[in-house]
């Protein structure tokens, strides 16, 4: 019972701001806020439960009973679904706090909240469900939030299209994990999460087949080359959103559905090394633009891209416990980003860093805060994302496939190579934003204050989530007691790996530090100048994001596009002439019987009414008023009557 | 008494068969001036004739207080109750009024295929055998007054109510 | 009896066909009244006559005859009495002036 109150107090939360939310106003706030903490405190219980008492909290209904059997629904609290529940509650609560200030002018304030408060039912939904269906539920639930939010602003075109292609890209994504279930449903006739090694060998053959279709569902919602794309255009919606949908949390769930499917993906080599490829190309490639971006938010965007292929990868190579880790790691440093992110841009109003610079002066917190995070997230010791990356990297090494022996050193390569790159993308967006000399315009009009910090609500949520972002790695070193790993009941992995991809793993983060700091701080160009005339090139299409809109564009939407005109055509000249032409016909048909009405019918009908008047005229001339006529008429018939008897 | 006077052979039986004969011609006769007289009088004084005729036949068919009955009522009372009826609203002779209304033609010719008809009818229906003898006056009047008595109270009833009602209906209305 | 039953009634049968003839043309009213008398007269006689050949019980024929006279004689009066109203109210009797019924 008290699971289901977890997701039950934001949809609480969201039924009043629906319904009032206007009239409160500013205490919007307040009621998501407070509806949050429940769900935080909830789960911060369960997760006691759980790890002092061993006791893991199940509550199922039945939804639908039919016969002898019947669609249940449950959720359930495990080590898994508890550490996403802390991860939600916690990060979003900061957020939520945050939005407060960032938020404070909108006219639509309470609208934004009730939003929020949707999404958190939606992702906790989906975070506790035991089985697919229920999760499923909450998969859909959250893609609507992320449309909701992405499209707040809608008067603004952009914006508005964001939130379609956010929408239309995910549901592609969505169609596979459908079909997945479905099979899955179809096979095994049971969806829920219990027992799935047991489960998967049950499938047999169409284990992988699930497994890769519940995959795409992922490569959709976690947005994985090829369908990443709607990833940098959501930034178009508020930072707020941008830190918990598209980077903390609704990204995740994608991690967290192949975590806990992972069973069937174990099944075939086959599946892993798909899961694998398609981390690894997307976290390099996204990796690459990044580097080219001047729109902070959109480097951040790139940043969680290449981020969650990281983790995918880790995933992929047979570890559920490093793609987690990295999960809740990435989460307190890249909310902490954005954050931090939307604090400046909440100052000087636009999102360009080639406009920004020496902004340490007048925002000593944000830059703080932003330059720890960064630092965490290019991997240096001993903060968090040292430790997952590096769990990542070891389990990383370790894969080897059947059929394809040496797929740990290819991605063990491309994985250093990321973080190379990670590195070196982070650290220039910290040196153009914060430090150096302004580049901000003279005399821009609206800037008519100059950069501040930003107040108290915003900055106490970045201070702490700094905290947790260099510290929360902790959990999950030897120092911690490996007490993430042993929570989620993982063998602890570098107990058996090679110590050089550690030191490789710094040696990269520092050189991709050192190379941005010459370049970004010291203007030192890197590459020799005929080298960079050439590969100018390859610097265009990097920047331009490999074209690879404008090909979907070009292959995928114009064809529908032209598609929807013709139907639309159609629809207007045949369907709608026919339905017009049936108007016309009705039309002239009445006319006919109009005119048979009036001239057939009331015309007999007169003729009828005539034709009596006539009849009564003619009858009427027997009555003449004269009683010898009447007499003789009697006597003529009593006598005629006489003679007919009497002749017979 | 008159089959006495008539007796059954002879010169007096023809003679009384004549006689009939010409009482019933004349009878006839009177019938129709009193159908086509255009004088209202000479049509009353017709049918003056033709009562006066039937009772005389009455008295062949030796119903002689039949006769006497006829004549004083007939012609005594209701006769002169026509007359009284013709001086007080006719005009009596207007040349100018036509004698029929415009049903004579259809009514000439229904009386005319009615007469001859019954005519037929009667003189060649095979009668019955005449049995009886005539009827005294003594059998008529104890009948009356024992047999009959209820319609002949009926009737005086009738009579008074005729009388009454006549009254009321020609009696001149109150200015 | 001295003529055939036959002969009597078709004297009988003559002032009957004679009083309607007269019923249905007389234009006066009074005519039309003393063609009824003949119609009834007509009646008497074939009563009477019937009962000369064939007799019957307390006389009934004589008797029925002397009833019919004596309502003869009220009919006459009532029908005088309605002409003398009429003809005060119209200062007409004659029938085909006389259309209050007419349809």
């Amino acid at each position: 019972m008290m699971l289901g109150l977890i997701p039950l107090c934001p949809l609480i939360a969201f039924a009043i701001l629906i319904l009032v939310g206007r009239r409160l106003g500013k205490l919007s706030s307040a009621v998501s806020l407070l509806a949050l903490a429940g769900s935080l405190t909830l789960s911060l219980i369960g997760f006691h439960q759980l790890r002092t008492l061993h006791q893991q909290l199940h509550w199922v209904w039945n939804w639908l009973p039919f016969g002898n059997n019947a669609i249940r629904l449950g959720l359930q609290m495990d080590p898994l679904s508890a550490t996403m529940c802390l991860v939600v509650t916690i990060i979003g609560w900061l957020i939520m706090l945050y939005s407060v200030g960032y938020m404070g002018e909108d006219p639509r304030f309470s609208r934004f909240f009730a939003y929020l408060s949707l999404f958190f039912t939606a992702m906790l939904t989906l975070v506790l469900a035991d089985n697919l269906l229920l999760l499923y539920i909450g998969w859909e639930g959250v893609g609507l939030c992320s449309y909701l939010l992405i499209s707040f602003w809608f008067e603004r075109p952009a914006a508005a299209n964001a939130g379609k292609k956010a929408f239309l890209t995910t549901r592609i994504g969505d169609l596979g994990l459908l079909a997945g279930i479905l099979l899955m449903v179809r096979v095994t006739g049971d969806l829920s999460f219990s027992d799935l090694p047991a489960k998967a060998n049950a499938l047999g053959s169409w284990a992988p087949v699930v497994a890769l279709l519940i995959f795409w569902g992922a490569v959709g919602k976690s947005a994985q080359f090829p369908l990443h794309v709607w990833l940098p255009d959501a930034m178009e919606g508020p930072t707020p959103v941008s830190a918990l949908i598209h980077a903390a949390t609704m990204v995740a769930a994608g991690i967290y559905l192949v975590a806990r499917t992972l069973p069937l993906f174990l099944t075939s080599a086959t599946s892993m090394l798909a899961v694998a490829t398609i981390g690894g190309i997307t976290s390099f490639f996204a990796a690459t633009i990044a580097c080219t971006q001047t729109d902070l938010k959109r480097v951040l965007a790139y940043s969680t891209l290449s981020q969650l292929g990281f983790m995918m990868m880790g995933l992929g190579c047979g570890s559920a416990f490093a793609g987690m880790f990295h999960l809740v790691t990435h989460a307190w440093f890249k909310a902490l980003l954005f954050l931090g992110a939307g604090s400046v841009i909440h100052v000087v109003h636009h999102q360009e860093i080639t406009r920004m610079g020496g902004l340490w002066r007048s925002m000593p917190v944000t830059a703080a805060t932003f330059t720890l995070g960064a630092v965490t997230m290019a991997g240096v010791p001993p903060f968090s994302g040292f430790w997952s990356k590096e769990e990542i990297l070891m389990n990383v090494a370790r894969f080897s496939p059947a059929n394809f022996p040496t797929a740990g050193t290819l991605f063990l390569a491309v994985g250093l190579g990321t973080s190379l790159l990670t590195a070196f993308y982070i650290t220039r967006a910290v040196l153009l934003t914060f430090f150096g000399t302004s580049r901000a315009a003279a005399g821009h009009g609206h800037d008519a204050h100059p950069p501040h910090e930003s107040p108290f609500v915003m900055t106490g949520p970045l201070l702490l989530l700094c905290a947790g972002a260099l510290g929360i790695g902790w959990i999950g070193t030897p120092w911690g007691g490996h007490a993430f790993q042993h929570f989620l009941g993982v063998e602890p992995a570098h107990h058996g790996g090679p110590e050089w991809i550690l030191v490789a793993s710094i040696g990269v983060g520092a050189a991709g530090i050192l190379a941005a700091f010459l370049r970004y701080a010291l203007g030192v160009q890197l590459l020799p100048a005929a080298l960079r005339s050439g590969l100018s090139g390859v610097y265009r299409l990097v920047a331009n994001k490999y074209y690879i809109d404008e090909l979907y564009e070009k292959v995928f939407v114009q064809p529908v596009l032209a598609f929807a005109r013709r139907a639309f055509s159609f629809d207007g000249n045949v369907i709608d002439g026919a339905v017009n032409g049936a108007g016309r016909l009705g039309l002239w048909t009445s006319r006919q019987k109009g005119w048979v009405d009036q001239v057939i019918v009331d015309g007999a009908v007169n003729g009828m009414a005539t034709a009596v008047g006539w009849a009564g005229g003619a009858v009427r001339r027997i009555q003449t008023g004269l009683v010898q006529n009447y007499l003789l008429i009697a006597a003529a018939g009593a006598i005629t009557l006489f003679w007919v008897l009497q002749w017979k | 008494m008159t089959r006495l006077m008539l007796g059954t052979v002879g010169p007096i039986e023809w003679a009384a068969k004549a006689a009939f004969y010409g009482v019933a011609a004349a009878t006839l006769f009177s019938a129709w001036v009193t159908v086509s007289a255009r004088n209202l009088f000479r049509a009353a004084l017709g049918l003056a004739g033709a009562l006066f005729g039937v009772a005389v036949i009455y008295l062949f068919l030796e119903a002689e207080f039949l006769a006497v009955t006829q004549l004083l009522i007939y012609v005594g009372a209701i006769l002169t109750l026509l007359i009284f009826g013709i001086m007080l609203t006719a005009r009596i002779a207007d040349p100018s009024v036509p004698r029929w209304n415009q049903q004579v033609r259809a009514s000439l010719a229904l009386a005319l295929g009615l007469g001859l008809g019954l005519c037929g009818i009667f003189l060649t229906t095979l009668w019955r055998k005449p049995v009886s003898d005539s009827v005294p006056m003594a059998v008529l009047g104890r009948s009356l007054v024992s047999s009959y008595l209820l319609p002949f109270e009926l009737l005086s009833i009738l009579l008074l109510g005729a009388l009454v009602g006549a009254m009321v209906i020609a009696r001149k209305e109150e200015p | 009896m001295i003529v055939p039953l036959p002969h009597v009634l078709c004297v009988s049968a003559g002032l009957f066909a004679l009083g309607l003839f007269g019923a249905l043309t007389r234009r006066n009213a009074i005519g039309i009244l003393m063609s009824i008398e003949l119609i009834l007269n007509s009646a008497n006689l074939n009563l009477v006559a019937f009962n000369r050949v064939w007799g019957s019980p307390d006389g009934l024929g004589q008797v029925m005859a002397l009833f019919v006279i004596g309502i003869a004689a009220g009919g006459a009066v009532v029908g005088l009495a309605l002409v003398l109203a009429i003809f005060r109210r119209q200062q007409t009797i004659s029938a085909d002036e006389i259309r209050l019924l007419k349809g």
